[in-house]
């Protein structure tokens, strides 16, 4: 089994080498300081565990497992965490491993053997994995067969076309396949309605326009327009106006 | 997370220093030692007669001021108008004066049908002596009450200190991630380890000592502690400047002043930054007082995921700085797009 380890404390990872060193039938497949980077080997070393710190700046555990979870070969993710009481709890729900640190050899054995079954690997595939906590701060998106990072503020709207949502962001746009029920329940708090087919960025709104009764929604930074449907229109007018 | 606790005991409703005269307790030690001071004063002007009608007659006067102020005094309270110390005082002597002025009416003009006191020829005399009396006395009882409130503030104030950084110090992301980093060095670098046992016992000595004020060169002893312990953890994340003068200036502050801005400096200026950043410190003598001032880069803020808060630290740390150097040190905050700083000015001429 390869595994990779990341955290962004250098003792907690020389500490999690050696004692990787010391497992029998594992080798290092290597080391990641953050979520985007263990995101990256993840991909480029396929590893078959991930043993992730939770805490890390950038990218934190939780999120980077929610995106390696997409891939076409998920490794098995091992969480590591020094405590996080909130976390802990969906971890059982998902039965998913974690690990206390300081942590002790025959546990980390133990995890890594049950990640192993392959039982272990699938149950980390999950794709709403930890859904119900923090909403992410990236979008993950597949372009050409390598991942692409999008910072969710940087999105203007999620437009829904038959089978994928269009993410259109500053750089461009990607093509996710997430539900846009399931977006709107996840970044509710940025992002609004309006359209069955369309999720706007607060900060990016620009203003309202209409032409033949057809009405728009337009954007601060970008030329595109986005219908209104009747359904939504009393909303989007009370969020303009509250601007 | 820890913030629930610390809430529960700053809860300072008890803005006002007066105590609270609508509590029966304090009502009936009022009114005990009114009477004390009455039998004083009645030993003291007796000039012949029955002594027991003289302190008679002047624990009733005395005993209806006292009484009358109280309960006027619990009503304003409870109408929410003792506002600041500044109020309270004008308030509560302003009541004193106005009661005494009616009772001495009162007896004055009692007094020749129950045959007694003073006569109609001294009114002047009688009044001024009773008001004067009334004003050293209400004087003598607030300046008693406030220092009362200072010193129990005090004793708050630096509990609540060293109960915050005790709960930083078990905060159990330091605690652990602390041990982790121990455990590992244990292997490697045992010498490093040692140290950094050493360090977090230093720091768990010092919010658990009783000490109220220390000299600034332990304060910064224990910061460099500090710092050493985040260091081996963080690497080179984390950069910290010293800017000290040549010579140690001699100061004393209250204990736990430095260490913990450092500490949130680190929390949420350095732990969220992928790249860290760094820490300044700079101790600079300005005419008389001594600018400390201690600076970390602003994180860019994430959606929906903040650091939570650090103001209770803050708050805590100019509430002592206050009662330390009473209200001559202050405490700044300047945050600019791409830094935070926090600067303590305390004057150099007086000692915590």
């Amino acid at each position: 089994m390869k595994i990779l380890i990341v955290d962004d404390e250098k003792p907690a990872r020389s500490r999690l080498v050696r004692m990787v060193g010391e497992l029998e039938d594992h080798q290092l497949a290597g080391e990641a300081v953050n979520g985007v980077e263990a995101l990256d080997m993840a991909q480029s070393l396929e590893p078959d565990i991930v043993l992730m710190d939770i805490r890390m700046p950038g990218m934190d555990g939780i999120e980077a497992a929610r995106h390696i979870a997409r891939l076409d070969q998920p490794p098995a993710v091992i969480f590591t965490t020094a405590y996080s009481d909130h976390a802990l709890e969906a971890f059982e729900t998902h039965a998913v491993d974690y690990l206390l640190k300081p942590v002790k050899l025959d546990r980390l054995q133990a995890a890594i053997s049950a990640a192993a079954r392959p039982t272990r690997a699938q149950a980390t595939r999950s794709d709403d994995l930890f859904s119900e906590l923090e909403p992410r701060q990236h979008i993950c998106a597949r372009v050409r067969g390598s991942l692409v990072l999008v910072p969710v503020e940087d999105i203007y709207y999620f437009h829904a076309e038959q089978k994928y949502v269009t993410v259109r962001h500053r750089g461009g746009e990607v093509l996710i396949e997430d539900a846009l029920k399931a977006l709107e329940a996840e970044f509710g708090e940025h992002f609004f309605r309006v359209h069955r087919n369309a999720l706007v960025n607060l900060a990016a709104l620009g203003g309202m326009r209409t032409d033949n009764d057809v009405h728009q929604i337009t954007f601060r930074d970008i030329d595109d327009r986005l219908e209104i449907s009747r359904r939504h229109l009393p909303g989007v007018r009370k969020i303009i106006k509250s601007l | 997370m820890p913030e629930n606790t610390e809430k529960s005991i700053t809860g300072n409703e008890n803005t006002t220093y007066l105590p609270d005269f609508c509590n029966g307790d304090v009502f009936l030690r009022l009114l005990l030692v009114v009477e004390l001071i009455a039998i004083v004063f009645a030993l003291v002007s007796f000039g012949g007669g029955s002594l027991s009608i003289h302190i008679g007659l002047i624990s009733v006067a005395m005993l209806w001021v006292g009484l009358t102020t109280a309960v006027l005094l619990c009503l304003i309270r409870r109408q929410g108008w003792l506002g600041s110390h500044l109020q309270t005082t004008l308030i509560t002597i302003s009541v004193t004066l106005l009661t005494t002025l009616l009772v001495s009416f009162m007896s004055l003009s009692l007094g020749p049908v129950l045959d007694f006191g003073p006569t109609a020829e001294d009114v002047g005399y009688t009044l001024a002596r009773n008001l004067s009396v009334a004003a050293i006395l209400v004087g003598l009882a607030l300046r008693y009450f406030y220092l009362h409130y200072e010193s129990e503030l005090h004793l708050q104030v630096q509990a609540r200190a060293r109960l915050q950084a005790l709960q930083a110090r078990i905060r159990p992301h330091f605690l652990f991630n602390s041990m982790n980093t121990i455990a590992s060095l244990t292997h490697d670098q045992p010498d490093l380890a040692e140290q950094a046992i050493e360090n977090l016992s230093d720091l768990f000595r010092s919010s658990l000592a009783a000490e109220a004020s220390i000299a600034l060169q332990q304060e910064l002893e224990l910061t460099r502690s500090y710092i050493d312990l985040e260091t081996l953890r963080l690497g080179d994340r984390l950069e910290v400047n010293w800017r000290l003068p040549e010579e140690e200036p001699e100061l004393n502050l209250p204990a736990l002043t430095l260490q913990p801005l450092v500490e949130n400096a680190i929390y949420h200026g350095i732990e969220p930054l992928a790249s860290g950043g760094s820490i300044e410190i700079e101790i600079l003598p300005v005419n008389g007082h001594m600018e400390i001032s201690i600076s970390n880069p602003v994180a860019k803020k994430q959606l929906g995921r903040q650091r939570e808060g650090n103001r209770m630290a803050l708050e805590n740390i100019r509430e002592r700085l206050d009662l330390a150097f009473s209200g001559a040190a202050s405490m700044q905050v300047i945050e600019t797009e791409t830094r935070y700083t926090v600067k303590l000015i305390i004057p150099l001429a007086e000692a915590a």
